[in-house]
C-alpha cells in the first residue's frame, strides 16, 4: 500500500493513523467487558456485541440495549470490545486477522451463540472474514421480538439516513423501518437506493489525515435535507450532530435516552465514555486512567479533538511530568510539560487542583523533533 | 519569551540556547528557550502553532 511505504520512509507522520490504533487497543483492553448471565453460562442464544463506539458516543446506549434485547431473549451476553476495523481501516491487516481470531475464539468458548450487532461496519468486517458468524443486527432482533416499543406519533417527519455499510442490506433497512413503524414514527428514507449509500466522512478514519474531506462528506449527505436526520449508525448520528444537524439515532427512541439536540460528543473523551460504559454495565465506579482526574474546559476538547488528541494522552503526559519532576512552571504556578507520543511532541498546560486532579489550560504539539544539544545543556 | 517560565526540576529561569531541530531527513539548529542546567528545551504554545508549524508544512509539501 503506498501510505504505508510512506510512513515507513518518514515521508508521513504517523500520529493520526496511530490515534485510531490506539482507540481500537483501548476498546479492547481497559473498556472491554463480557457480561454473561450466570443462569444461562454455556447456553446462551445471543452474544450482544455493541463495537467501540457506541458507548464511546454515549455510555448509556450498550447497557440500555442490553436491557431490550434481555428482555426479549434472558440468555443474553454482552461483549464491549472492538471488532477490529481502525487496524483495517490504516492496512494493518496482521493486527486485524489476530483481533479476529480472537473474537472468533471468544464466539467458540462462549457455545456459539447467535452474535447481534448495533453497527453496520462490524458486520461488514465479520460477514467478510469470519462468515461462520452470521451475526444479526439489534434491529433485525427487536424486529422480530414481540417487545412493546414507545410510540412517537407527534415526532417532525425524521430523515432516515442508512450507513454506507448497510449497502446491498436490504434485509437490516427494512429490520429498521418495522421497528419505525411501529413506534409510529413519520419518516421517510433519505437515500433510496440500497446499492449506492453514501458515506458520512465517518468511514476509514479519513478525519485525522483529512478533516476538510470528512466534513465535506457529511456536507453533501445532509446540506439540502431540512428534515432531522435518523440514523442507525453512532458514526452517521454523531458526525451529523457535529454539522449542525438535529440528529437522532434508532436507539434514542427505543430507550428514550436522548431528543433531538444531543450534540457530537467530543473525539478526546470518547476513551472516558467507553469506561464509564463499562462501569454501568458492570454495575461498579468509573476508574480514571492512570488515577488521575482530569477538569477539560469545551474550548480545550474541541481543541483537542482537532488535533486527535485523547484525555488519556494528557494524563500520560501528566503521570509522567509530576513522577520524574520534568516540567516547566510559570508564574501562575502552571505546570507545562511534555510528552513524546508516536512521531509528535505532546504539550500541556495545566494546573495541580491537590490530590490526582488538574485543570487542563491548554494543549498543543508538534512534529519536529527538539533534541538538546551539549550547548544547552550547560556541558 | 511571552512567559516568565522556569525548570521545575533544576527552578533555573530559562535562557536561549541553541537545540538541534530534527523533522525526517533534515535537521537544522535553532535558538530556543531551555533550561541552562539540563538543558531541557521549552517549546511554547506561539512557537509551536506559528514558526515549527509553517516549517513542519514547508518540509511536508517537499
Amino acid at each position: 500500500m503506498g501510505w504505508k511505504k510512506m510512513f515507513g520512509r518518514k515521508k508521513l507522520p504517523p500520529f493520526p493513523r496511530d490515534f485510531w490504533l490506539e482507540e481500537m487497543e483501548q476498546a479492547r483492553d481497559d473498556a472491554a467487558a463480557l457480561i454473561v448471565p450466570p443462569e444461562y453460562q454455556g447456553r446462551l442464544k445471543y452474544l450482544f456485541f455493541p463495537g467501540c463506539q457506541l458507548g464511546a458516543s454515549d455510555p448509556r446506549y450498550p447497557q440500555a440495549v442490553y436491557q431490550l434485547l434481555l428482555r426479549a431473549e434472558p440468555a443474553t451476553a454482552m461483549w464491549l470490545s472492538c471488532c477490529g476495523a481502525p487496524s483495517y481501516w490504516v492496512g494493518e491487516i496482521e493486527q486485524y486477522r489476530s483481533v479476529q481470531a480472537e473474537q472468533h475464539q471468544q464466539w467458540e468458548s462462549l457455545g456459539r451463540p447467535q452474535v447481534v450487532l448495533a453497527c453496520m461496519s462490524c458486520k461488514k468486517i465479520i460477514d467478510y472474514v469470519l462468515p461462520d458468524i452470521q451475526p444479526l443486527t439489534v434491529y433485525e432482533v427487536l424486529a422480530d421480538s414481540g417487545l412493546q416499543l414507545p410510540l412517537y406519533p407527534q415526532l417532525p417527519e425524521l430523515a432516515l439516513a442508512d450507513p454506507c455499510m448497510s449497502r446491498d442490506e436490504p434485509q437490516v433497512r427494512q429490520a429498521v423501518c418495522t421497528l419505525l413503524e411501529r413506534m409510529q414514527v413519520p419518516y421517510q428514507i433519505l437515500h433510496q437506493d440500497i446499492h449506492t449509500l453514501p458515506c458520512c466522512g465517518f468511514g476509514g478514519n479519513i478525519e485525522g489525515p483529512n478533516l476538510a474531506a470528512a466534513q465535506a462528506a457529511a456536507q453533501r449527505r445532509i446540506s439540502s435535507e431540512e428534515r432531522p436526520i435518523l440514523a442507525y449508525c453512532v458514526n452517521c448520528r454523531d458526525v451529523f450532530a457535529g454539522a449542525g444537524k438535529q440528529s437522532l439515532h434508532i436507539i434514542d427512541l427505543l430507550t428514550g435516552l436522548n431528543g433531538l439536540e444531543r450534540p457530537t460528543p467530543h473525539l478526546s473523551l470518547r476513551r472516558d465514555n467507553r469506561r464509564l460504559a463499562k462501569a454501568l454495565a458492570l454495575g461498579g465506579e468509573k476508574e480514571e486512567f492512570l488515577g488521575i482526574s482530569l477538569e477539560i474546559s469545551e474550548e480545550t476538547a474541541r481543541m483537542m479533538d482537532e488535533s486527535l488528541l485523547s484525555a488519556d494522552h494528557i494524563r500520560r503526559l501528566i503521570a509522567r511530568a509530576e513522577q520524574s519532576g520534568d516540567y516547566f512552571i510559570d508564574e501562575q504556578q502552571i505546570h507545562i510539560a511534555r510528552l513524546p507520543l508516536c512521531g509528535v511532541t505532546i504539550w500541556a498546560e495545566y494546573r495541580p487542583l491537590g490530590g490526582r486532579q488538574y485543570q487542563l489550560i491548554s494543549v498543543y504539539f508538534h512534529r519536529m523533533e527538539v533534541e538538546k544539544t551539549d550547548e544547552a545543556a550547560g556541558k | 519569551m511571552d512567559k516568565h517560565v522556569k525548570c521545575a526540576k533544576c527552578g533555573e529561569e530559562l535562557v536561549i540556547k541553541k537545540v538541534v531541530i530534527k523533522y525526517f531527513e533534515h535537521e537544522f539548529r535553532k535558538d530556543v528557550p531551555c533550561c541552562p542546567k539540563c538543558g531541557q528545551p521549552y517549546i511554547s504554545y506561539e512557537f509551536a502553532k506559528g514558526k515549527v508549524r509553517e516549517a513542519e508544512m514547508e518540509l511536508e509539501d517537499k
